[in-house]
């Protein structure tokens, strides 16, 4: 197995841009880090406020497998009290697996599972900016702090995703984000 | 590298490439999963990025209609479709293949009703594998693009002129981002000549009645016409796609054999479940089987003598599909590999998986060269990935 | 006729109504036109094998795709700037009324520059005398041996509800009228109905000497009215001040005769 092969799984509840989050990442990676991503988000009957997952691959080579991830080595949540939803985020995890979360509620949760996790809080960060809980723009800031993908990167593709709109408030939490990020 | 580098999912790929190759006429219906395709049409030609007429119809019925008509003036007509909209289309399709219309339709495969599945497997468009369509199945994004790009020129070609659906996987592909090389405008319409209508064309200046009764006496030199046309894309394919690899630098065959140099256990297949195999061959070449894997880029026409010779001296042959073939020996593809081989000396085993969406993963690919290592030569169908109390769920009064 | 556009050695029954229609139709579009035509009756005009009796270019379509087929065509022309051109759909009853109508509301819905001509003999006949849903009530065919027991479809109300530019109703007793209705036809940016009343001996039970004598009686007994509406004003073509009685018009066909 590759070993630069990233299988990041997103966690969240529908509207907060979980699927965005993956697809500006997947950009990121291939338009400006000059690697090869893919995503494979699960698509079902879809409603706001139910729990949505999505699937991204990062690799230096092209990517063969077309599944799910099962086995992923990073892990992102947007919604930190997805587990009283009844999903388990550990599912699946190996011991080097690292865990990117929203808020502090969580790490002690998850504290003995991962080895490694990046803590932000998206949210409240999210709704000093925009008076709304949509934390997948700052989530990538913390994202962006495990190395993967360069910050650089991701606000380049942010820059290029909302043409149309005034960013200056994004590339802001995404780069406030980023600074505010913990390692545990 | 060639072209310019993209991101897109399979139903971007999709329209992108039906701009690309300038088609005239669009009239769609929406269904899942194909849906962003005819939204994204719809934009580029309110955008003007398309010199298109793009049209929602009331039904995938009258969507293939529509650009049969279209198509029969003269130029390059599309839609795309999907599950129980290309089995709608079935009343139609088969005037398209019959007429000889260069169609090229792209086909997000999801599984058919019954029961109710938004998820893909192919049994949509095994359904229409005798309709007299070229069957092309992308393994992934950059597979839509090239593919279909391919697709218009190989249809059109004059010893050809058939209809062809490219097909690829519900969600796996159509909803997946990947990176891509795309080519750029001038790039194709240096591959794709002007579109120009060969054997039936409405024009006034030159009428023809096209599609009448036809009796007996001509019916089957209809036909065996068609079947002269496959045997010729069989060698026209292979060419267009030596052009192609001239021109973008990609290269493709019939079908794609992976470290089969000196395979000994061997996965056919089709679909992006392709990538999940060569991911897992990799894997098992490096504990020391020799195992490897062909994916069928055309199933239609199907390349049987290339690959009777391919596969003349693999010891064991194990096939995937991902359509039940219901009340068959075999699925669709298996019952064309068993043709090629030799029962009596070659190891044979059909699978049956990733239906309804149920995902193909690296396991049950494992699941599948482990069960090839050692179980003997199976009659029937294998569902590899079924839950061994199937028969308990829902239908609870079915025993087996 | 001036314009020859079908051979003149077609064989449809004797005393067929479609065949008047279909060449009156040929006869005022001119060369310059595309048709349309599904299977049925009309499909004898298509030929057969190697042959066809129609020297305009032409496509049969499947039973229920007219209309579908005829707005692609259009839409083909369109772009490429091909103006002159009358597409045509010609079908009959069933493949308008029953397995065409959602193509035909289709159509109307998005006004395609067509003229769609619905010959409605009142059940599929070259299938051999079935029902149709623009079968009037009472009247026997192989489908409803003892008298259909549902009322006519009335197809004419649901293609004005599609609002087009203009529909009219015409019936081969009145051939002035219906070659008038025509040449409108021609004129309009958008889609145009022609609805022809078009008796059939062989399916309604006549003698074929009496096809025009059918179809005037229906227009007569104010079974079959003659209008059109243009722009959404309807017109009444022909103001019958005597009604006759509608026995004056049932009576000459066995189809509305039970045998006892």
């Amino acid at each position: 197995m590759s070993t630069n092969l990233y299988k990041i799984k997103f966690y969240g509840i529908g509207g907060q841009g979980v699927v965005t989050a993956t697809n500006i990442l997947c950009n990121a990676a291939c338009l400006y880090d000059n690697k090869y991503g893919k995503t494979q988000p699960s698509y079902g009957h879809e409603r706001r406020g139910a729990p949505v997952v999505s699937d991204l691959y990062i690799d230096d080579k092209p990517i063969q497998i077309a599944s799910f991830i099962y086995k992923p080595n990073v892990v992102v949540l947007l919604d930190p009290h997805i587990k009283d939803k009844g999903i388990d985020i550990t599912e699946g995890i190996q011991p080097d697996t690292i865990l990117v979360i929203n808020s502090n509620y969580g790490t002690t949760i998850y504290h003995e599972s991962f080895k490694d996790i990046y803590v932000l809080n998206a949210t409240k960060l999210s709704l000093e900016y925009f008076k709304v809980d949509i934390p997948n723009i700052p989530m990538l800031g913390a994202f962006a702090k495990t190395g993967i993908v360069k910050l650089s990167s991701i606000e380049q593709t942010i820059i290029d995703n909302f043409k149309q709109e005034p960013n200056n408030a994004n590339i802001e939490i995404l780069n406030e984000a980023y600074g505010k990020t913990k390692k545990i | 590298m060639k072209n310019k580098i993209h991101v897109l999912d399979g139903n971007s790929a999709a329209a992108e490439v039906i701009k690309l190759a300038r088609v005239k006429v669009i009239a769609a219906y929406p269904i899942t999963p194909i849906s962003p395709t005819i939204e994204i049409l719809s934009e580029m030609v309110d955008s003007g990025a398309m010199n298109a007429r793009f049209i929602r119809v009331e039904s995938e019925h009258t969507a293939i209609s529509y650009i049969i008509g279209a198509q029969l003036t003269g130029v390059r007509a599309t839609t795309a479709t999907s599950s129980v909209g290309l089995a709608l289309m079935h009343e139609v399709i088969g005037v398209a293949s019959g007429c000889r219309l260069p169609i090229v339709m792209p086909i997000a495969n999801r599984a058919l009703v019954s029961p109710w599945s938004l998820w893909c497997d192919h049994q949509d468009s095994m359904a229409e594998r005798d309709s007299g369509w070229i069957q092309f199945y992308a393994e992934n994004v950059q597979e839509v693009v090239d593919l279909m790009i391919m697709a218009y020129n190989i249809a059109e070609n004059s010893s050809v002129l058939l209809p062809v659906m490219v097909c690829f996987d519900g969600f796996l592909v159509s909803h997946s981002k990947q990176l891509v090389f795309l080519p750029e405008q001038k790039e194709v319409d240096a591959f794709l000549q002007e579109y120009k209508p060969k054997n039936l064309h409405l024009n006034t200046e030159k009428p023809l009645f096209i599609n009448n009764l036809t009796s007996p006496e001509d019916f089957s030199e209809m036909r065996y016409q068609q079947e002269i046309a496959f045997e010729n894309a069989l060698r026209i394919i292979p060419q267009v796609q030596k052009k192609y690899f001239d021109q973008f630098e990609r290269k493709y065959g019939l079908f794609e054999e992976y470290r089969t140099e000196d395979a000994k256990i061997i996965i056919i297949c089709l679909g992006s479940m392709a990538g999940t195999v060569k991911y897992v061959v990799d894997k098992k070449r490096k504990e020391g089987l020799k195992v490897a894997c062909i994916k069928i880029t055309s199933f239609r026409p199907f390349p049987y003598l290339e690959l009777t010779e391919k596969l003349n001296n693999i010891q064991t042959i194990g096939v995937i599909d991902r359509s039940a073939g219901l009340g068959a020996q075999l699925g669709s593809l298996a019952l064309e590999i068993k043709s090629l081989i030799n029962i009596n000396n070659q190891k044979f085993v059909n699978y049956i998986a990733g239906l309804g969406g149920r995902d193909i993963t690296e396991n049950t690919i494992e699941n599948i060269f482990n069960d090839l290592k050692t179980s003997n030569i199976e009659p029937s169908k294998k569902w590899i990935d079924t839950s061994p109390n199937a028969c308990k769920i829902r239908r609870i009064e079915v025993e087996k | 006729m001036n314009n020859n556009l079908i051979s003149k050695s077609v064989n449809t029954c004797a005393g067929c109504g479609l065949e008047i229609v279909i060449r009156l139709a040929l006869n005022i579009l001119g060369e310059k036109t595309i048709i349309v035509i599904p299977p049925g009756c009309a499909a004898l005009f298509s030929g057969y094998s190697n042959e066809t009796t129609i020297s305009v270019p032409g496509f049969q379509c499947n039973l229920g795709n007219t209309a579908a087929v005829a707005g692609g065509i259009r839409a083909g022309l369109d772009m490429q700037g091909i103006e002159d051109v009358y597409v045509l759909g010609f079908a009959g009853d069933g493949a308008t009324v029953d397995i065409g109508l959602q193509s035909l509301s289709g159509m109307l819905e998005r006004n395609d520059k067509v003229i769609y001509i619905c010959y409605d003999n009142e059940a599929y006949m070259n299938t051999g005398i079935q029902d149709s849903g623009s079968t009037p009530g009472n009247a026997i065919t192989r489908t409803t041996p003892g008298g259909k027991l549902i009322a006519k479809k009335d197809i004419l109300r649901i293609v004005e509800s599609h609002n087009i530019p203009y529909i009219a109703s015409a019936s081969v007793a009145y051939i002035k009228d219906l070659r008038n209705k025509i040449e409108r036809a021609k004129t309009v940016q958008g889609t145009s109905y022609i609805h022809v009343h078009t008796p059939c001996p062989t399916g309604w039970g006549f003698q074929p000497s009496q096809t025009i004598e059918v179809a005037k009686k229906a227009v007569q007994t104010a079974i079959f009215e003659l209008y059109e509406i243009i722009d959404g004003e309807k017109k009444t073509n022909k103001t019958i001040n005597n009604i006759l009685p509608e026995k004056e018009y049932l009576e000459i066909q066995k189809r509305f005769k039970r045998e006892e």
